[in-house]
């Protein structure tokens, strides 16, 4: 009886909580759990198969890849690039993409304009081309590698959030706001943000997703996370040539950037149901 | 009163003309309104839609959206200080605080995303100054002026669990929570039901009172005006055109437009128990972006004079009349009125 009253009180969110709170924990603490040293190849245990048991060249139940490294370790410390990038990114992409967007539709005329021109030309440059072109410029890094997919990701907030303040700003309530004396700065943070939290929560779970798989991209092309460091995006992407001889070297980062997606989306889901007064 | 000696007005327009740019030119919303608001009065201003009486209240905010809308021309003290030409600070301190406002729409005028506790709160940190347990404490208490039931509570509700009326009421309570000087209520009861619109009309007395403060009630709801006003003010494609003492204004309307809205009203208490056809005006009001020569109303007033079609008569003491009760008519709606009533 209790365990089912239990069972129905969870939600998605606390499942998505759940597992994006362990995934974390392991790349915190990703040298005490991690079996193997993620870049030692050893080339005896090349393409070795999941297994539980022990063999010559130690355990490793994920298999190893084409350099004999253990996948599951790989997988935990790669874990952090690919977190740390992707909320990085996602968050830097976010403050600047709702900072424009609300800017934008709340001051309209000819900051809008010119804003949403800037909008319309970063959408329309090629990604790859951009990423290639920064990383010719300033090196690839950590730190780049945020910026560039910062800057693939504010658009979508910035067009969205536009939208939403357009019309929001012509709702009544900010008119009693102004009349009760609010300045447009506190307009847009007290009055307009938290009525815009629902799509960008929604834009931001999707836009996480989205940047880990662009990573994974990046990585492919030479220009993301760069070797020996693991990202799951380099190791899906390295593990795509074998995927017919060893399926495991694409299907655990695969299973991971998924499991993790899908975590964050039911975290979103849950987020915009607690941000929404009338539930 | 303050001073019954020399009343000071506490508001004092002076030929306010506001107007909007539009892609066929420009429309004449408010053209050369003048008038006083004496400290504690009670101003209704009547009048249809596009009469220019919410665009002349908005403008005495600075709440128009400059553009489209322009003021061309005019004065507005409030309280000694101009605010047409005030700086954008000082109308951000003097909005909620000199001057309260509570809009038509009770539904759509409160955040829905935040407590009404919080925004309450929010204009009693932003102007009083105060710090988070003095402005909650002020809060629950003005709540519960406005007949909140259980305000220590409801406090922490969202806006979707109070009804129309209450919600109107929270507005009240921000409009008046930094006991401002004058209220202005823009149409404040007409999205409401009439018993509610009784409740809160009562409330705004009582509160008026209360506070000593002025106010001035947009309404065309002479029903509305009957129940509340000190001072009555018609208005017409952005001019006044009669204005004067309750009374005066319903016994003896000296315009052809007030007598045609006294005409439009139902009559439950008629002494007679004859059965009166409501009379409504006919015609529509005129194109603002053109402002007709003469009087805007002679077009569809059946006691226009050959002058009211040419020049447009200005605000004066009416004849035999109270004093203060103003109109602007070329006729003299009394001789015109009893000649239509003997034939």
């Amino acid at each position: 009886m209790i365990a089912t009253s239990f069972l129905k009180r969870i939600q998605g969110g606390h499942v998505g909580l759940l597992v994006l709170a362990i995934v974390a924990l392991l790349a915190i603490f990703a040298p005490l759990v991690a079996p193997d040293n993620p870049v030692r190849s050893d080339l005896r245990g090349r393409l070795a198969e999941p297994t539980l048991s022990l063999t010559a060249v130690g355990t490793a139940p994920l298999g190893r890849d084409q350099l004999g490294r253990d996948i599951l370790s790989r997988m935990i410390y790669g874990s952090r690039a690919t977190l740390l990038v992707a909320l990085c990114a996602v968050v830097v992409g976010g403050v600047v993409g709702v900072t424009i967007g609300v800017v934008s539709g709340f001051a309209g005329g000819i900051l809008d304009r010119i804003l949403m021109r800037i909008t319309d030309i970063q959408l329309a440059f090629p990604l790859m081309l951009l990423a290639l072109l920064m990383v010719a410029a300033m090196g690839a890094n950590f730190f780049n590698l945020i910026v560039v997919l910062a800057l693939t990701s504010w658009t979508r907030y910035a067009r969205i959030v536009r939208g939403e303040v357009l019309q929001l700003r012509e709702r009544e309530f900010v008119l009693s706001a102004v009349a009760a004396g609010a300045s447009a700065w506190r307009i847009c943070v007290k009055h307009i943000l938290p009525n815009i939290m629902a799509p960008i929560i929604v834009v931001a779970t999707l836009e996480l997703g989205r940047v880990i798989v662009m990573e994974s991209a990046l990585s492919f092309l030479g220009v993301g996370m760069q070797p020996p460091t693991p990202s799951w995006g380099r190791m899906l992407a390295e593990g795509r040539s074998y995927v017919s001889r060893a399926w495991w070297l694409a299907a655990f980062p695969g299973l991971g950037i998924m499991l993790v997606v899908l975590s964050i989306n039911l975290i979103g889901d849950w987020l915009r149901d607690v941000f929404d007064p009338k539930k | 009163m303050t001073d019954a000696r020399t009343p000071k007005p506490l508001l004092q327009i002076r030929d306010l003309s506001v107007r909007f740019k539009t892609d066929r030119g420009h429309v004449h919303a408010v053209n050369g309104v003048s008038y006083d608001l004496m400290p504690e009065e009670t101003l209704c201003i009547v009048g249809e839609s596009g009469s220019g009486k919410s665009v002349h209240a908005l403008s005495i905010l600075r709440l128009l959206p400059e553009p489209p809308a322009e003021i061309t021309s005019g004065s507005i003290r409030f309280d000694g200080q101009e605010l047409l030409t005030a700086s954008r600070q000082a109308m951000f301190d003097l909005r909620g605080n000199g001057i309260g406002m509570v809009f038509q729409n009770p539904m759509s005028s409160l955040n829905p995303v935040l407590t009404i506790g919080k925004q309450i709160t929010e204009v009693l940190r932003r102007h009083m100054k105060m710090d988070g347990k003095a402005a909650h404490r002020r809060a629950v208490e003005l709540l519960d002026r406005v007949r909140i039931p259980n305000a220590a509570s409801r406090v922490h509700s969202y806006p979707h669990e109070f009804s129309g009326g209450q919600r109107q009421r929270i507005m009240i309570a921000i409009a008046i929570a930094c006991n401002p000087r004058l209220l202005i209520a823009d149409e404040a009861t007409t999205a409401l039901d009439v018993t509610t619109q009784a409740e809160i009309i009562q409330l705004v007395r009582e509160l008026k009172w209360e506070q000593s403060m002025a106010v001035i009630w947009i309404t065309h709801d002479l029903g509305v005006v009957a129940g509340i006003a000190d001072t009555v003010q018609v208005m017409y494609a952005g001019g006044i055109v009669e204005r004067g003492p309750v009374d005066a204004i319903f016994n003896d309307p000296r315009n052809a437009y007030t007598l045609g809205l006294l005409n439009s009203l139902p009559d439950v208490s008629d002494a007679h128990g004859a059965r009166r056809s409501l009379r409504q005006i006919d015609g529509m009001p005129p194109d603002l972006h053109v402002l007709p020569a003469g009087d805007p109303f002679a077009p569809r007033n059946p006691y226009a004079t050959q002058r009211c079609f040419s020049e447009p008569p200005s605000l004066r003491q009416a004849e035999g009349a109270e004093p203060g009760h103003l109109v602007a008519a070329w006729y003299d709606l009394r001789k015109l009125a009893r000649r239509e009533g003997a034939a």
